[in-house]
Formats: structure tokens, sequence, C-alpha cells
């Protein structure tokens, strides 16, 4: 029982890592990214091309992540080119028809099969009382928390931060103060891009990695990120690892197991409940 | 004059918005350590025009210079780093930003004298500015715009929705900084108010100039800027005062009802 939680981590990192790049986009750019994981996939592909293709391993993984922060890059300028006036909902729109679109040349490019994934990581077990941690699992922890520091630490207290968070309010004022609105952005969506293939490499070995179901992963990031309110970066590595644990642990419920799938649905579905019950309260009074 | 050459020129300018002319063929002079006051009715253009200086809207043709740099295709950010700011109207704070986080991410140089100049924020320096008053925002919003030391500062509706005693205090401050050396593009619906600390003026209507000269001139002769406002030579009936004759003084009376009727949009003016 235990160890199942246990193993819910590393997809619970990954969600939380995927969750914090949703939150990222939607704050600092108004894009609600559905396409995020997508890049990330697109960019975890182009490695094992790549690696296929005889490239050594570190430079298939570095040339990976290039491919996810340019990806992410190319999109975010297109999102500002054409898209920069538009309202929320329509650009989360756009972002399902990229999703769309990189589904459809993920799968003629890379094929709709499984690929095996080299672990990126050696295959460290740590023990823990008597649980198995995976590297995976720990890195991936780690490193959902420690960007969550960083971009809280760093929204909050930095010059830089300052900026990113006055480019999100009023883009025009803030280029008119000579704030550099569109290198700040670039980068937001860039920093996007790179963490999410570090979370699509982390968590490809450990299940099926087909391009599809990789792309998919954002929607159990989408409801951590909704847990976050899309604001918190806390609580949606929270929700993330939550999400993780949950699905795990009733996923090793034979009767139930077949229902581990939904729970971020469920998730979506009950915090949407609370928060416009919360708004119908709000109109009522 | 030293100050022309240092600055804003406008030659010809031409401003579409949404595929129709709004300016058409502007000459305008706003030179350095002068205050350049833009008069018109609502529409004439005048908001378009700061903003195809400033680069917010594309300028058709014609040329914007200032300093003697040809700035006309220029990115906003190289025009304010050629020594350009714009006020926009509608206090446009970055509410979620307390006082001092807005001055800083502004910030270079003149970071204290905005701060002199506005003694009222230093006690309000980590306040969120979307928790200010009205004036103090407007405030906040000028010391922004001081900070960073521009050579030319266009500033569009300083007065709007805001209470006649504020305006009182913050038309000195644009004569001030004017005296300091710096140009000032004035916008002002209070055209009595703006004209008082005004060197020379423009009226725009329906995107051209219309009449251009000193400040007092227009200050005294009040029916050259009702003939720009309402076109030919036609009178208005003898007891219409018409707003843009006033002063701020005298909207005291309707200020509350002024503020509540032309609250800007928080998110953007």
């Amino acid at each position: 029982m235990i160890q199942a939680g246990v193993s819910g981590l590393v997809s619970g990192g990954v969600y939380a890592l995927l969750g914090i790049c949703l939150v990222l986009t939607y704050r600092m750019a108004g894009v609600l990214n559905l396409a995020l994981a997508a890049v990330g996939a697109f960019a975890a592909f182009a490695m094992i091309e790549l690696q296929e293709e005889g490239w050594p391993y570190l430079p298939a993984v570095l040339a990976g992540f290039a491919v996810g922060g340019a990806v992410a890059v190319v999109l975010g300028l297109a999102m500002n080119r054409w898209f920069g006036e538009s309202d929320t909902p329509t650009r989360a729109g756009v972002s399902i028809a990229v999703l769309v679109g990189l589904l459809a040349l993920g799968s003629r490019l890379f094929g709709g099969d499984a690929r095996p994934f080299p672990a990126i990581l050696p295959d460290v077990k740590v023990r823990i009382a008597g649980v198995v941690l995976t590297a995976a699992t720990l890195i991936a922890l780690a490193a959902s928390v420690v960007i969550a520091a960083l971009l809280t630490a760093m929204l909050g207290r930095t010059r830089t931060g300052h900026q990113l968070r006055a480019v999100a309010a009023r883009p025009v004022t803030a280029e008119l103060l000579g704030i550099p609105v569109r290198q700040l952005t670039t980068a937001v969506w860039a920093a996007s891009g790179l963490v999410s293939t570090g979370a699509v490499l982390l968590i490809a070995p450990v299940q099926s990695s087909q391009f599809s179901s990789l792309s998919l992963l954002v929607l159990p990031a989408t409801a951590a990120a909704l847990l976050g309110a899309f604001r918190s970066f806390w609580l949606t590595v929270a929700g993330g690892i939550g999400i993780g644990v949950l699905s795990s642990l009733i996923g090793d419920n034979e009767r139930i197991a077949a229902f581990s799938n939904i729970i971020p649905f469920v998730v979506v579905v009950v915090v949407l409940c609370v928060v416009q019950r919360r708004e119908v309260w709000d109109a009522a009074r | 004059m030293s100050g022309v050459a240092s600055g804003l020129r406008l030659e010809a300018v031409r401003v579409d918005r949404g595929g129709f002319p709004v300016v058409h063929g502007v000459d305008l002079v706003a030179p350095a350590g002068e205050v350049t006051v833009l008069l018109g009715p609502n529409g004439a253009g005048k908001t378009t025009l700061m903003e195809a200086v400033s680069g917010v809207v594309r300028v058709v043709s014609g040329t914007v210079n200032l300093g003697g740099r040809v700035l006309t295709r220029a990115s906003r950010v190289a025009r304010v780093r050629a020594g350009l700011s714009h006020v926009e109207q509608g206090r446009t704070v970055f509410a979620d930003l307390t006082v001092e986080e807005n001055l800083e991410i502004a910030g270079a140089g003149g970071y204290d004298r905005a701060r002199a100049l506005f003694p009222e924020l230093a006690s309000r320096r980590n306040v969120r500015a979307g928790l200010l008053s009205g004036g103090e925002q407007q405030m906040l919003v000028l010391a922004r715009a001081i900070a960073r030391e521009p050579a030319m500062i266009l500033v569009d509706e300083l007065s709007l929705g805001l209470a006649p005693v504020i305006v009182k205090r913050l038309i000195p401050v644009v004569r001030a900084l004017a005296d300091e050396g710096v140009g000032v593009l004035l916008v002002e619906q209070f055209a009595a108010d703006a004209l008082s600390i005004g060197d020379s003026a423009y009226l725009l209507n329906r995107g051209t100039i219309v009449h251009h000269g000193p400040a007092e001139v227009l200050a005294e002769q009040p029916e050259l800027l009702r003939r720009a406002y309402f076109g030919g030579g036609d009178e208005p009936a003898d007891d219409a005062v018409p707003a843009y004759a006033a002063t701020s003084a005298d909207a005291a009376v309707t200020a509350d009802a002024a503020e509540a009727a032309t609250h800007p949009d928080p998110k953007r003016g």
C-alpha cells in the first residue's frame, strides 16, 4: 500500500513540474498552454531519433532540451504575434489547435508506437524506512520543489520578477517604461519548454511512452494547476504530487484500478464546482 | 532655439486606426524645457498622436524626431531609451506591485528625484498600488515616468477622473519638469489649467492641426478654442460654458459625478 503510494510520486512530481509550467505561462503570458507536454514529448522523441542516428547520449539529451526550448519559444512568439490582443479562452483554443497539430506531426514523424526510452538517470534506488525510491522519483520531487521555490522567490523579490509581473498585468505600459517585454516573454516560454522536456524525459522510461500518451500528461498537470488556482506554485506542486499518489493508490487496488486515470478529471470537476459555488455566492450578495 | 533641437519634432505624421486615417499630416514641435499643450475635442486624435510618438500605434507616413534622432520605425523600448516617456491615460499603475516596486521596475537614475517630487508617496511605499487613492496612483504614474529621467515626456489626460484639488497638485509638477529642461507634451481636458502652465499650444480637430500659437494667446481668446471644438465660425449659445474652457476648479461641484462617469478601466485605459 505504502509502496504503491510512493511509486506514484514520480508521476506526481512530473505532474507538478508540468503544472508549474502551466501556471508560469498562464500568469506571465496569459496563455493556458495545453500543448505544453506535447512540446516536451516532441523534444524527447527528437532526442531518441538522434540517439538512433548514432549520437552519443549526452549531446542527444542536450539537443532534446534545445528542441524543447526552441519549439516553446516559437509557440510563444507566434502566440504573441497573432493572438497578442486575443482573450484568454481564444489563446487556450489556439493551444489546443497546436496540441492537435503536434500530435499529428508527432505520429507522422515518430510513429504511434511506444518507444523504448533509456532512463536518463542511473538506476539508483534509495531505501528510506523500508520504502524504495528511484532516482527519477527523487529528481522529479526535488526539481518541482526547487523550481517552485525559485519562481516564487524570483517573482516576489527580484527586479526581474517584478518586471515579469508588470509585463503580465500591462504589457504595453511595461514596454513604455523600457522593460524588454519580448525578451522576458521569450525567456518564460523557453523555461517552460525546457522544464517540460525534462519532465517528459523523467517519466518516459517508466510509463507507456507513445507520443500521444506523453502529450496528454498535460491533463493531470492542468488539474494540478487548477488546484493551485493557476496562481500558486506551491499548491500546484502539492496538487500534482497528490494526484500522482492518489492515482497510484487506486491503481493498486484491483477492484477500482480501472478508475485510476479519471482522478484528474474528478479533481477538475470538484475544484470547478467549489469555485463556481463561491462565485454564485458572490454574485448573490 | 536650442530646445527645439533636443525636443520632439513631428513632420507630416499620418496615423490610421482600423484602416481609417485618424491623424493626417500633423506637424508639431515640442521643444525641451517647454510645456507644449495639445488640445482638441474628443476623437480629435490627441491620444492616437501620442501613441504614434511612443510607438504604441504605427506611423503610416511622416517622421517622428526626438533630439535629432528619427524614431519613426523604432521599437517602443528603443524610443524609451532615446529619452521618451509616455504617461498613458487612466492611471496605469501595476496594481499588484507595491509603490516601491512600481518605481523600481522603471527605475534608472531618476529614482530619488521622482520621490522628492512626490513626498506623499514615501509613507505609502510598501502599499500595493491597487490600494492607493486615484490621486496617489496618478502621482505614482508620473513618478515612475520621471524615474527614467526622460528628455521628453508625453502626458495624456493627467486629470482624468481626479478631484480638482489633486489636479492643482499635479499640474505644477509638470511645469517644474519643464523648468528643469524636460520637454513636455500635455494633453488635458481642462484647457485653462493646461494653458496656464503652457508655453505654446496646438489645437487638433479631426486629426488636423487647426491652430498653433503661444499658450497665453489661446488662454486669452477662448473663442479660438470654441471654433476649433465646434468647427466653422458658429458661436454656441451664450449660456453654454463648454467644459474645455473650464478649469478643474469649475468642475469641483460635479467632480464626484465626473469621477464616477469617467473612472477608467483599471486593466487598460
